[in-house]
């Protein structure tokens, strides 16, 4: 019933319901070649994403595009063959969406972010393999991924003993960022659990009442990696004023 | 040596914070037997991009990374973070 309804949807539309069934809906549209479907899913649902790719795991130069450096062009076509395989008498099956159900309330751009993702670190890794260099990107030598998952975690104890760093860059974070710090990352409440506790740092028009669990949750999961990046910043930022 | 098996359904519930602690400890022990650990950051950074419009529109902009006078902005200038 509710996907009959959803069928019948303007793609404007539809995009704007922004929950599992939309997103399986808009799945369905792209396998069926609705060329307005696959050129939302392709140029806007997939652009930011691409864009990181391109310029952070794939390491290409940027090309000039309409005044603003873009890094997604040079990957665009790997992509487009990866995302739509099959093609058969050149007409693309989608054979990967055709995969994405919405299972565990999976939204269609974290699945698609993840295979992505991962397709493309696989290529980086073999074109390295190829050219007998070690990954410049590997945790020994990224400070970023080294200091995401040494800080992916922390507790109280962390704050008050072990890391200098930490506790500089603690005490120079927001009120907000704190909080939210605490309570998801040092509490570790889940997510959808804080809610009710941080939607105030939360501005929408839509009242509580109106908002489906997995939107709370991507609240809830932005705000806490904003803080994160901002805790992040800041402990570099220490590191280059006290150390070097 | 054997690589652990991960999951794409894992890296999903990972980046949209379904894990509980304990699941998501298991996955970076996993991912770091098999040398794979930038993945999870690179996931999270490249959804974070994605949902930036997002972010904009549900948490407002993200003043603590635009200002100029901003020390978190002068730290990541030059460090992707």
């Amino acid at each position: 019933m509710v996907e009959n309804k959803l069928s019948s949807l303007p793609l404007k539309i539809l995009v704007t319901l922004n929950n599992t069934q939309s997103d399986i809906e808009l799945a369905r549209r792209v396998e069926n070649n609705v060329s307005e479907a696959v050129d939302f899913f392709l140029n806007r649902l997939s652009r930011p994403m691409l864009e990181y790719i391109g310029k952070n795991i794939m390491n290409c130069s940027g090309e000039y595009r309409e005044g603003a450096v873009c890094y997604s062009p040079s990957i665009y076509g790997e992509y487009y063959e990866f995302i739509s395989s099959p093609i058969i008498g050149c007409i693309p099956q989608w054979h990967k969406l055709s995969l994405y159900q919405g299972k565990n309330g999976a939204r269609l751009l974290s699945y698609t972010t993840t295979i992505t993702v991962r397709y493309f670190i696989k290529i980086r890794n073999k074109e390295l393999e190829e050219e007998k260099k070690k990954s410049t990107v590997s945790l020994q030598e990224n400070p970023e991924v080294e200091t995401l998952i040494k800080y992916n975690y922390f507790d109280g104890e962390s704050l008050s003993e072990e890391s200098v760093e930490l506790r500089w860059a603690w005490r120079k974070l927001s009120e907000k960022d704190r909080e939210v710090l605490s309570l998801l990352v040092i509490d570790e409440i889940p997510p959808i659990e804080a809610f009710d506790t941080l939607i105030k740092y939360v501005e929408r028009e839509t009242p509580n009442t109106m908002l489906t669990t997995s939107q709370k949750q991507t609240m809830m999961s932005l705000l806490k990696h904003r803080a994160k990046k901002h805790l992040l910043s800041l402990i570099f930022l220490y590191r280059k004023k006290y150390h070097k | 040596m054997m690589k652990n098996l991960i999951k794409d359904s894992e890296l999903i519930a990972y980046i949209e914070d379904k894990m509980t602690p304990e699941e998501e400890r298991s996955l970076i022990t996993r991912l770091k037997e098999n040398g794979e650990l930038d993945i999870l950051y690179h996931l999270k950074e490249a959804w974070y991009e994605s949902m930036s419009d997002f972010a904009d529109e549900w948490l407002g902009k993200d003043n603590d990374m635009q200002s100029n006078t901003s020390p978190i902005l002068m730290a990541a200038k030059g460090k992707l973070i």
